[in-house]
């Protein structure tokens, strides 16, 4: 073993080290896979904060509410077909900060989570 | 990058993935991935329609394969006779040769989703090596089945945290490629070293 390391180091060193650069490498993203499914996997992660890219509907599929509390918290009309657009294009047109987006937001939710809570009992 | 690339995915949908995925698979260095969680997302959101999504995502990456296989193969005698100059790259030929007559097929497949990163170059070689095209296009819509089918099914699944599942499925894919390569290279260091020993032996 330790010869044969030693042969391979003298006559294909760049091999060998290409090798071992592979072998750290698969240890830090099996690492970083890890450490990443820990920190989603806690439940208090799970609203995702508002980003630029995101549209109205997925907000309303990540904080897991109906599509009327999300006009509701955007302040949106429901006229004709609902449109595909990004939070910031929708910022721009309402002159809207992301960061009261959601203030608004998380308002508008807990509200009516709170108000579901209450039917549930 | 990421809040770029999904904000461009909201704005254009469709037509941005398909170009997305067709440029992948010559590879350029562009985040098919990460579009195809996203456009899943948004189709479950209902931002998009799934059909269209999987149909877009699939059809972008077949031509593009199939695009790249035919640029290696029509250009690629060129290369092969600038191989053939010098006997070490004439040998590597051979080899590639002999090992895609052996695992074509199947390199191919797994090279489409399960090693992505590495598609592209798997075409190019397929191409110069003058692979069998039918063989190389069934295996590789094959693999496009399962690569577009994982990718955009999770993103669909998973809609309620894009960034997450998308950060967590990049480090799953960065280790299999390292895992893959350290493996190959594996092999190749213990083969030389033994060959290099009978030599010894011999003298």
């Amino acid at each position: 073993m330790w010869h044969r390391l030693k042969d391979l180091w003298t006559h294909n060193r760049y091999l060998l080290i290409a090798f071992v650069a592979a072998i750290c490498l698969s240890g830090f993203f099996s690492a970083r896979a890890i450490s990443q499914f820990v920190y989603w996997a806690d439940p208090a992660r799970q609203d995702q904060t508002l980003a630029g890219w995101m549209t109205p509907r997925y907000v309303g599929k990540s904080y897991d509410i109906p599509p009327e509390i999300i006009l509701e918290a955007f302040d949106l009309q429901q006229d004709g077909n609902p449109r595909r657009i990004s939070l910031d294009r929708l910022s721009e047109e309402k002159g809207i900060s992301l960061n009261d987006m959601q203030t608004q937001l998380d308002v508008t939710v807990a509200r009516w989570r709170a108000e579901q809570g209450v039917l549930n009992e | 990058m990421t809040d770029l690339i999904l904000t461009l995915a909201a704005d254009y949908g469709v037509p941005l993935l398909f170009s997305v995925t067709f440029l992948s698979c010559l590879a350029l260095p562009v985040p098919s991935s990460l579009l195809m969680l996203a456009s899943g997302g948004f189709a479950a959101a209902g931002d998009l329609s799934l059909a269209a999504v999987a149909v877009a995502a699939f059809g972008g990456a077949v031509i593009g394969d199939n695009l790249g296989y035919w640029i290696a193969r029509r250009f690629g005698p060129h290369l092969t006779r600038w191989l053939a100059t010098r006997p070490r790259r004439a040998a590597m030929r051979d080899r590639s040769q002999a090992f895609m007559q052996k695992w074509g097929g199947s390199s191919v497949f797994f090279s489409c989703w399960l090693v992505a990163p590495l598609g592209p170059y798997v075409n190019y070689v397929s191409g110069l090596t003058s692979f069998s095209w039918p063989r190389f296009a069934l295996w590789g819509m094959a693999g496009e089945v399962v690569w577009v089918g994982l990718y955009v099914g999770l993103g669909f699944l998973f809609a309620d945290n894009i960034t997450a599942i998308s950060a967590l499925l990049s480090s799953i894919s960065g280790f299999l490629v390292a895992f893959v390569v350290a493996v190959g290279l594996g092999f190749w260091l213990v083969h030389v070293s033994k060959a290099r020993e009978r030599k010894r032996a011999a003298q």
